[in-house]
């Protein structure tokens, strides 16, 4: 059970999401807002290898409870929308000032849910950042989005400068009916 | 003779902020002042108070430690601020 009502959340996105949705048709990214699940999609592009290959990547935050507790922040399989954990992951590049995207899989930020360790996600990396409802006072040294545009921001200059993905994506499986024949 | 884009000292570019990208603002810079700097003094304008900002260009971050011409900024340019703290 969470601990906002829905049309409280929803009065807090009221204003983030229409400039999310702006900030994403400004930049011409393909995007989605499902009102129902509380989740935000976007299609973000980064490089695959060094030959100049283009590598897609699908990111997804879900936004319950906020702005109590901050967003949840996933990068998907960017052909099926499932969370195939680091397969889905852009591998951190050289961002100046440090990159958020941690080598296990998770963007690791303040304004992201998942980086914190509590019981309900033993196996995120920070128990220093103290209880989840206190995710905009994180130190000043770590990263800083008070806005939802503005985390989407920082996670597409991340991509920009990824250089890969941080593990290839595993084929499909094939149509049940195929080979049947 | 006019002088020509190279010679530029200064430079004539557009900032907006993730949170409202139809407000653009207009900044004169000299091209030898750091990102860092210029995104400092641009970002109170936008409502971002505190944290580390930079510029990116085209969606890919400019490092702050670097004077605007050196980051690859160039007269003319319109420039997004993003914030670039650390993480991990």
């Amino acid at each position: 059970m969470g601990l906002l009502a829905r049309q409280v959340v929803l009065a807090h996105l009221k204003d983030e999401i229409a400039r999310a949705l702006r900030w994403a048709s400004h930049h011409h990214l393909e995007h989605t807002w499902n009102e129902d699940s509380l989740t935000f999609m976007v299609r973000l592009e980064g490089h695959a290898n060094d030959a100049g290959d283009r590598e897609a990547y699908l990111l997804t935050g879900i936004f319950d409870d906020y702005r109590v507790l901050p967003p949840t922040w996933r990068f998907l399989d960017p052909r099926t929308g499932e969370d195939t954990g680091n397969t889905g992951f852009p591998h951190p590049g050289s961002f100046p000032g440090g990159s958020v995207l941690h080598s296990n899989g998770v963007v690791c930020a303040a304004w992201n849910r998942l980086a914190f360790k509590t019981a309900e996600n033993p196996t995120g990396v920070h128990e220093d950042w103290g209880d989840l409802a206190g995710w905009e006072k994180v130190g000043s040294t770590y990263t800083q989005a008070r806005t939802i545009p503005d985390m989407l921001a920082r996670l597409r200059a991340e991509v920009a400068l990824s250089p890969h993905r941080l593990a290839p994506l595993q084929p499909l499986d094939p149509p049940a009916d195929e080979g049947a024949a | 003779m006019a002088q020509g884009k190279q010679d530029k000292q200064t430079y004539e570019v557009e900032v907006f902020a993730p949170r409202n990208p139809d407000e653009r603002r207009p900044y004169s810079w000299s091209k030898h002042l750091t990102v860092g700097e210029a995104a400092a003094a641009a970002a109170p304008d936008f409502g971002i108070v505190g944290g580390q900002t930079t510029f990116a260009k085209e969606g890919a971050p400019l490092d702050r430690s670097k004077q605007l011409v050196a980051a690859g900024v160039r007269d003319g340019d319109v420039l997004e601020i993003v914030d670039a703290a650390g993480g991990v």
